[in-house]
């Protein structure tokens, strides 16, 4: 219990959202709040990243109930290096006095703290609370904008359904409960469940989570909300908004499938569901006009591809957290840069702005092209990893019918690009961009194998949980 | 210790590349402080040649050194960020960083009355890097890596100028020519990968190659060879090169990057070993285009076109010793090649300073005016053209012997191979003497009063035309003693192709050849320019007719490749843009997407934006769920 | 055996309770009502945990949700003054839809709850440890040492949950100042 590196990165971001909420009451302090709070972030980030860096095996800590260091620091490390880029983006957006107060910035800080604890959670109960706190602050910030008349809608979309997807949830974890006397994942693990393998209550428990799960990680039954409320939200952050929804649902999911045995022809029923997502999700993107709209749509299609990645074992589980924070970081960054040039953000108003803006259309084009899965970029690792991974489990038919889906993909994500660069009036813009695409080649082509390769270290050296803390 | 020391040595280009390049942009203060750029950006090569030289005195055997990332991980295929230093590579660093360092160190001087050379200095320093990586790469991808980045770094600084257009046209030419040249070596380490599954060099070695694909990859390298190190047919673009500063002529297209075919086909010498019917074809186009550039540098107004073509001719002499499977002579070559055409490029880039043209029917007794850069000059003169005991001697009779001897093995072309080399010796004497005593004796002819150059650039002259004369020293021929070069140092990393050792009287002879060759050379330069001022060109154009004209417009290939190449690109280009295009490339992607679209519509009609129904249609989904799961 | 069967009873009852009340919630017109029905469903939650044995969430469940916060729902609705001519009634195809498929899941759920009662394989079989209840299992000391050490964690999370609903709710209702 004396082990408090588990809370470390959480007590870190409580404290500090704390400290802002209550600076952010004196008139002076308040116009400082966004740096303080990227600042805090980053910290987050810092800190997260040098616990993986020192103490490479995971610790367990605090009564058992939550993991530290190593590959959970990592994925900490991740999340919160996404949560603070999205704060930067609202930033730009908040001095502009294009959406509601300051308030904001903690509470994005408080949903860092809560989605750091998620994949490092010992037990269901610590899990679900964090689950549900991250999406409470995400529904928040779907509707933050003043300007868009869709937002507040979407917020309240978002809240509705998610509350019914979260009760589905619970219902489940409660079902479960009643069978096996016990939350904790360490009990969890070294239990015969093969024992109940073909009871229907069991059945049932295990349906009611995947409906839960399957609607936050919005596959096709249950993605209906996605559209409405990625393609309403903020366009601010709804970048990050997607980010959370996915990081939220693929870390439950993960913890769900690594430490409840379930049938195998359940598994490839899953990656049914997952192929046909992919199709779902692809198709309904390439049918649209607007940007968000698009990525409200997309957003399915990359939950079916860490679905996909989910079910297919232990490997697979890894390269399905590993395209998530890609999957979060690049969104994030994509939809936050598409969000400083254009709202509404129509392809129209691209036009012309590689010639415009060439380094901030080339950033948003690498993104854009990361993000469809092109070569060399991390897109393109983090899914060449999950479909092997597919592959490899044995799921032909399903990686195959993904991958046509990905490949539709790529019509819709060049889109974008082809009007980038075709010629158009000038337009200024509102930032020195060169930095930043600089940045994100250097980030999204070069680095990423570094820390793909760091992940994989620590998977090999701690597994993705160890059975008894 | 090497480990040690490389990485950093590699880092510190990259570093100078990046702050000058990144704070030039940022900063637009800092872009005023030339001689602060310039200083930090020589200090840095300049660290890094002492660093390698370090690793040099240290050195003991082949070693690795890696970074703490791959750079391509999919399974199966590893590449990692990882170097080697052997004997080869470490001598072609100390080469690149050493000859870089001075060319820095000259182009503070040279640039200082440039506004942008922040651009200039940064560029510069990202070559030296990706040089360095060219040659260090331990794996091909990342050789190509450095062989694409010196490509890239050589584009921008041909285009350095860029407001003219002939500049630009220039940079495109050299890429796009390159570009052609590149296909050869993507294409060929294809191939390597299918036959042997993998990359690095170390283990590409161990592997049995059946003879087609030794020979396939083997040209496709040397395919790759012809475009960066400008041999026919893609030797073009580097006369046109010269529009870039003169230090960049003299760094890149003189000593370093255009020997980075030599230095591949040296990398690569297990492949050539095996085939020497590929080795003959390499010698039958190194030898025309030696010839070829020395006919036409000895038509040549231009002193940098002059230069140009004789870099070009030079580079067929190395890869004529390539050809004869003597690697150690052709990297031997590019080292001494690599000091006095340095040498002469930065002599003539203080002369261009000075005078303010490029015509050396404008110069004329810059000898009294420029001591330094004249005396300099004359050095650089007799050591290219062959005269003991400077340094271009004993590379080039290396050579020559070389080619002789596998005339010896009983393939009679390489006593052709032989004799062509020894007239395109006496023609080198030739053109550099004509050169020579044009441009710097007589009376000076041009505008102004020309001046020395300030110490900035003077130093590197002098420390280049120290190393014109004594670094043949390093290689001797066993008549006057031993090869370090070739017994004690790049033996450890090359295989050469085994032939037999030749006799004392031949090896004299061809001594004897060589020296004289380069006498009559510089005689009959004398003859035609020095004693009857600058008469040469009126005899030549007199008794060669057209054919001196052809010459001196550099036998019009650029027309010839524009009507056999550009042209029919162009038909095709339009029958893509109008039939293919429209057709075939528009027409069914058009249909497929429609499709798609239509398809996504009417997915999207379902999206109707109800939240109740949402609802219903979810728990309809979980039942099904549940009635599957209950059921199946 | 008469106690186990007033137990079930007992449940059955309170559990219709809450059912009915949560229905009534959904669809009856006038908010007061349907708030008064919320009482009646927490009610029922609340007997059901009595019957479970967890008096002390029982208690709480009667004192804040029932008590404090449904009556300032109350006050909420009060306030609004909404008449149940504000709140649009649901379209009649949705409502048949949505009540045929809750119709459905029900029964689905009832039929697989009844059948998994037979076939629950004994703990023994999939548990490694069965703990037994702890002692004064449901009453509050035990419950307070939990809260404060094993489960602190969760419970602290939980208050940054609340956080973020009251700074969240504080965003949303925020109005663009008129400058």
């Amino acid at each position: 219990m004396n082990n408090y590196m588990g809370i470390l990165s959480a007590g870190w971001l409580i404290i500090g959202g704390a400290l802002v909420l209550i600076a952010g009451t004196f008139q002076k302090v308040r116009r400082r709040i966004p740096e303080l709070s990227i600042a805090i972030g980053g910290g987050a980030t810092l800190l997260n990243g040098l616990l993986a860096w020192f103490y490479p095996l995971p610790k367990s800590g605090f009564f058992g109930m939550v993991w530290g260091g190593g590959i959970y620091s990592f994925l900490a490390a991740g999340v919160m290096l996404a949560i603070t880029v999205g704060l930067s983006f609202l930033w730009r957006s908040h001095r502009e006095g294009g959406y509601r107060g300051w308030e904001a910035f903690p509470l994005t800080l408080f949903i860092g703290a809560a989605l750091s604890t998620l994949p490092a959670s010992n037990h269901l109960l610590l899990s679900v609370v964090a689950l549900e706190t991250v999406s409470l602050g995400a529904y928040v910030l779907t509707g933050l904008s003043w300007e868009n008349r869709y937002a507040p809608e979407a917020a309240v979309k978002y809240f509705l359904l998610g509350a019914v997807g979260f009760a589905f949830l619970l219902l489940g974890i409660s079902y479960l409960y009643g069978l096996t006397g016990t939350l904790y994942l360490h009990h969890l693990w070294p239990m015969r469940w093969t024992a109940w393998h073909g009871n229907s209550l069991f059945a049932l428990a295990m349906v009611l989570i995947a409906i839960g799960i399957l609607f936050k990680l919005s596959i096709f039954p249950f993605h209906w909300w996605a559209p409405d409320v990625y393609g309403g939200a903020t366009p601010s952050s709804a970048g990050l908004v997607v980010a959370l929804g996915k990081l939220n649902a693929a870390f439950l999911a993960g913890v769900f499938l690594h430490y409840i045995h379930i049938p195998s022809d359940w598994l490839m029923g899953l990656a049914s569901i997952a192929a046909i997502s992919s199709l779902y999700g692809n198709l309904g993107a390439l049918g649209q006009t607007s940007i968000q709209r698009m990525l409200g749509y997309s957003s399915i299609a990359h939950g079916s591809y860490i679905l996909l990645g989910l079910v297919s074992g232990p490997e697979g589980r890894l390269q399905a957290w590993g395209y998530t924070l890609v999957y979060a970081l690049t969104s994030t960054l994509t939809f936050g840069l598409l969000s400083l040039r254009a709202e509404p953000m129509e392809y129209k108003s691209l036009r012309g702005l590689g010639y415009n803006q060439p380094g901030y259309a080339l950033a948003v084009a690498i993104c854009l092209a990361s993000l469809s899965g092109m070569p060399p970029l991390i897109g393109f690792f983090a899914k060449y990893g999950i479909f092997t991974a597919a592959f490899r489990a044995g799921y032909w038919l399903p990686s195959i019918v993904a991958l046509i889906g990905a490949l539709i993909g790529y019509f819709y994500y060049w889109r974008p690009i082809a009007w980038m660069y075709q010629a158009g009036e000038e337009i200024p813009i509102r930032m020195p961009a060169l930095a930043l695409s600089t940045g994100v080649l250097v980030g999204l082509g070069l680095l990423p194998m570094a820390l793909w390769g760091w992940l994989d270290y620590l998977y090999g050296l701690a597994g993705l949980f160890l059975p008894r803390p | 210790m090497v480990e040690q020391i490389l990485p950093l040595a590699l880092a510190l280009p990259l570093l100078g590349a990046t702050t000058i390049g990144l704070g030039g942009l940022w900063l637009p203060i800092l872009r005023k402080q030339k001689y602060l750029i310039g200083g930090i950006a020589s200090m840095l090569v300049f660290g890094a040649f002492f660093l390698f030289l370090a690793a040099f005195l240290s050195y003991k055997e082949p070693s690795y050194f890696a970074f703490a990332w791959d750079w391509i991980a999919l399974d199966p295929l590893r590449i990692p960020l990882r170097y080697q230093v052997d004997t080869l590579s470490l001598w072609m660093s100390l080469i690149i960083t050493g000859i870089g360092a001075l060319i820095h160190l000259y182009s503070i001087g040279y640039m200082a009355e440039e506004e942008g050379s922040w651009r200039y200095f940064a560029f510069l320093n990202l070559f030296i890097f990706a040089m360095l990586t060219l040659v260090l790469a331990d794996s091909l991808p990342l050789l190509f890596l450095g062989w694409e980045g010196v490509g890239a770094c050589s584009y921008f600084l041909i285009g350095y100028w860029f407001g003219e257009e002939a500049n630009a046209r220039a940079a495109q030419k050299a890429f796009i020519m390159n570009r052609i040249g590149d296909v050869g070596l993507l294409a060929g380490m294809i191939w390597l990968y299918a036959e042997t599954g993998t990359f690095d060099i170390e283990r590409l070695k161990d592997y049995m190659y059946g003879g087609e694909v030794a020979m396939g990859v083997g040209l496709l390298f040397f395919l790759a060879a012809t475009g960066k190190s400008a041999q026919l047919p893609l030797y073009t673009w580097l006369p046109d090169a010269m529009a870039g500063p003169t230090p960049v002529s003299a760094l890149i297209h003189a000593a370093t990057m255009v020997t980075a075919g030599v230095y591949l086909m040296a990398r690569m010498d297990f492949l050539y070993n095996l085939t020497p019917e590929t080795l003959s074809i390499v010698g039958a186009i190194a030898i025309t285009t030696a010839l070829l550039g020395g006919l036409v540098a000895l038509a040549q107004q231009d002193i940098k076109k002059v230069l140009a073509y004789s870099t070009v001719s030079q580079l067929g002499f190395m890869f004529a010793a390539v050809s004869a499977g003597a690697y150690t002579a052709a990297i031997f070559h590019v080292f001494t090649h690599a000091f006095f055409k340095a040498l002469l490029f930065l002599g003539s880039g203080s002369l261009i300073h000075a005078t303010g043209t490029q015509d050396i029917r404008k110069m004329g007794g810059l000898r009294k005016k420029m001591p330094i850069t004249g005396w300099t000059f004359w050095i650089g003169t007799v050591a290219i053209a062959g005269i003991p005991p400077l340094a271009g001697f004993f590379s080039k009779d290396e050579i020559s012997a070389a080619v002789y001897t596998r005339g010896t093995t009983g393939e009679a072309t390489f006593y052709v191979y032989w004799l062509t080399l020894v007239g395109v010796a006496f023609l080198t004497a030739l053109y550099m003497g004509r050169l020579a005593w044009v441009a710097l004796e007589g009376e000076y002819r041009g505008e102004g009063t020309p001046h020395e150059s300030p110490p900035e650039m003077t130093i590197p002259l002098g420390v280049l035309a120290v190393g014109s004369i004594a670094a043949g020293w390093i290689g001797l021929p066993p008549l006057l003693g031993e090869s370090w070069i070739r017994e004690h140092w790049l033996s450890q990393s090359i295989k050469e192709l085994s032939v037999p050792s030749l006799s004392h009287g031949t090896e004299l002879f061809l001594l004897c050849i060589s020296t004289i060759v380069g006498l009559v050379g510089l005689g009959v330069a004398w003859l035609l320019y020095g004693r009857k001022k600058a008469a040469g060109d009126t005899f030549f154009s007199k008794h060669l007719g057209r054919f001196y004209t052809l010459l001196s417009q550099q036998l019009q290939v650029d027309m010839l490749y524009e009507r056999a190449f550009v042209q029919p690109y162009y038909i095709l280009a339009d029958l893509a843009k109008d039939v293919i295009g429209p057709w075939i490339g528009r027409g069914i992607p058009a249909l497929v997407a429609q499709m798609l679209s239509r398809l996504g519509e009417i997915l999207s009609r379902l999206q109707v934006g109800y939240t109740p129904l949402y609802l219903s249609y979810m728990i309809a989904g979980g039942l099904l769920l549940l009635l599957w799961v209950l059921t199946g | 055996m008469f106690v186990v069967v007033l137990t079930i009873v007992s449940l059955s009852v309170c559990g219709a309770l809450a059912l009915i009340g949560g229905a009534l919630a959904v669809t009856l017109r006038d908010p007061i009502y349907a708030v008064l029905a919320l009482v009646k469903a927490m009610l029922g939650l609340a007997g059901i945990y009595f019957l479970l044995g967890a008096e002390y969430v029982g208690a709480i469940q009667v004192i804040v949700y029932a008590g404090a916060i449904l009556v300032t729902f109350l006050f909420v609705v009060m306030l609004v003054n909404l008449s149940p001519e504000d709140i649009p009634p649901f379209p009649r195809g949705i409502a048949l839809y949505g009540n045929l498929i809750l119709a459905v899941a029900w029964l689905l759920l009832l039929s697989t709850a009844l059948s998994a009662i037979l076939e629950i394989p004994a703990p023994e079989q999939v548990l490694l440890h069965v703990e037994p209840l702890p002692y004064l299992y449901g009453t509050l000391p035990p419950l307070g040492k939990a809260l404060f050490t094993a489960y602190a964690f969760p419970f602290e999370l939980l208050s940054v949950t609340l956080l973020i609903g009251i700074v969240g709710a504080s965003l949303l209702v925020q109005k663009r100042p008129s400058s």
